[in-house]
């Protein structure tokens, strides 16, 4: 077990962080998946996201938070928030809920890309920092997100979250929901 | 540093976790947004001072004092004071969101109006720019003031379809 800190903004010194470590292991996985010809559709699924962009375009509205979870001096996961959206589910429907616009872990802690992750549990944690933010939000942990396809089975499976379905507005990528009875539930 | 998991429930959630992908957001190579122009200086002003007077024309429609809006809205008469009159004050998600029901209006459309949203269509800004022109705040809701706001309600309703 290995103390980790979990800072409520993405700070400029983190955002280097991200830069330095996270985008060179992701090229050089980009390089090794090509090499080995391997087929697109197999490449990590957020190999193109640019988390320097993510933050200008949302600077200065109140409406996002954005998260980190730092260990070991490293960033080791990345999440950001929408307080602006609605629930979709009819049991819920039209009641605010936090939508996590983005959320990912560093390459280093992926079984996709390495053999022995360093540490598991990052994806966890940032979910149940976006609950604690829902509740604060007086959102009662209602929480909702677009799962890149690899990662249907943890929101699913593991978050006991609900699938809405696929949406078509978003690539066909399934809309998940957390209610507030699977809030309580996923926080042991 | 503002929250703090104790470390048997971290342990605990990495176990369950184990070596599951995690990741959410999109699949895009370009997200959309960040390929979004934010409006002109000129226009966020404009949808500040908009959405200032949209409570105030909308809180007077309904013939409620600040302190009456506030137990509505369940939020604080300092918020609404602020939103009222001060084009520089950026309100709270959760209070707009509050505003939006008590006003029966999408909150969608009000976090646009409030600038914690950017707004994507056209008509939407056009709109806003009309009623911050059609909407100088007097004593008493005219005739006028009233067809500005019932027709900006219209616009906000319809945006959010």
């Amino acid at each position: 077990m290995t103390e980790a800190a979990l800072f409520d903004e993405i700070s400029e010194q983190q955002l280097a962080l991200w830069r330095t470590t996270w985008v060179p292991v992701m090229q050089q996985s980009l390089q090794d998946f090509k090499k080995r010809q391997i087929p697109t559709d197999e490449w990590p699924e957020d190999l193109h996201w640019d988390w320097d962009l993510k933050l200008k375009d949302i600077k200065g509205l109140l409406a996002y938070r954005t998260l980190c979870l730092v260990c070991q001096d490293q960033v080791q996961g990345l999440m950001m928030l929408d307080l602006t959206k609605s629930s979709r589910l009819s049991s819920q429907a039209g009641k605010p809920l936090v939508y996590v616009e983005f959320l990912a872990t560093a390459p280093w802690n992926r079984k996709e890309l390495t053999t022995s992750p360093v540490f598991r549990g990052v994806g966890s944690v940032l979910i149940y920092v976006a609950i604690q933010v829902s509740l604060e939000e007086q959102f009662h942990g209602r929480i909702g997100l677009h799962s890149l396809p690899r990662a249907n089975d943890f929101y699913q499976n593991v978050c006991g979250m609900t699938l809405v379905g696929p949406d078509p507005q978003k690539q066909n990528l399934c809309y998940f929901e957390m209610t507030r009875d699977q809030a309580k539930r996923f926080r042991p | 540093m503002k929250y703090s998991i104790p470390k048997d429930v971290c342990i605990r959630l990495a176990d369950r976790e184990a070596d599951y992908s995690v990741n959410a957001g999109s699949l895009e190579c370009f997200d959309q947004g960040a390929q979004q122009q934010r409006p002109p200086l000129n226009v966020e002003v404009v949808f500040s001072i908009a959405f200032g007077r949209f409570v105030h024309l909308s809180r007077r429609q309904l013939r409620l004092s600040v302190e009456a809006l506030a137990q509505k809205a369940e939020i604080d008469p300092s918020e609404i004071v602020s939103i009222e009159s001060d084009p520089d004050y950026v309100p709270e998600p959760s209070a707009v969101n509050q505003l939006a029901k008590a006003f029966q209006v999408p909150p969608k459309s009000l976090m646009q109006l409030a600038r914690l949203t950017r707004p994507k269509d056209p008509k939407m800004i056009k709109e806003t720019i009309r009623f911050a022109a059609h909407s100088e705040s007097i004593a008493k809701l005219t005739p006028a003031e009233r067809e500005a706001l019932e027709h900006f309600v219209a616009v906000l309703n319809e945006e959010s379809e």
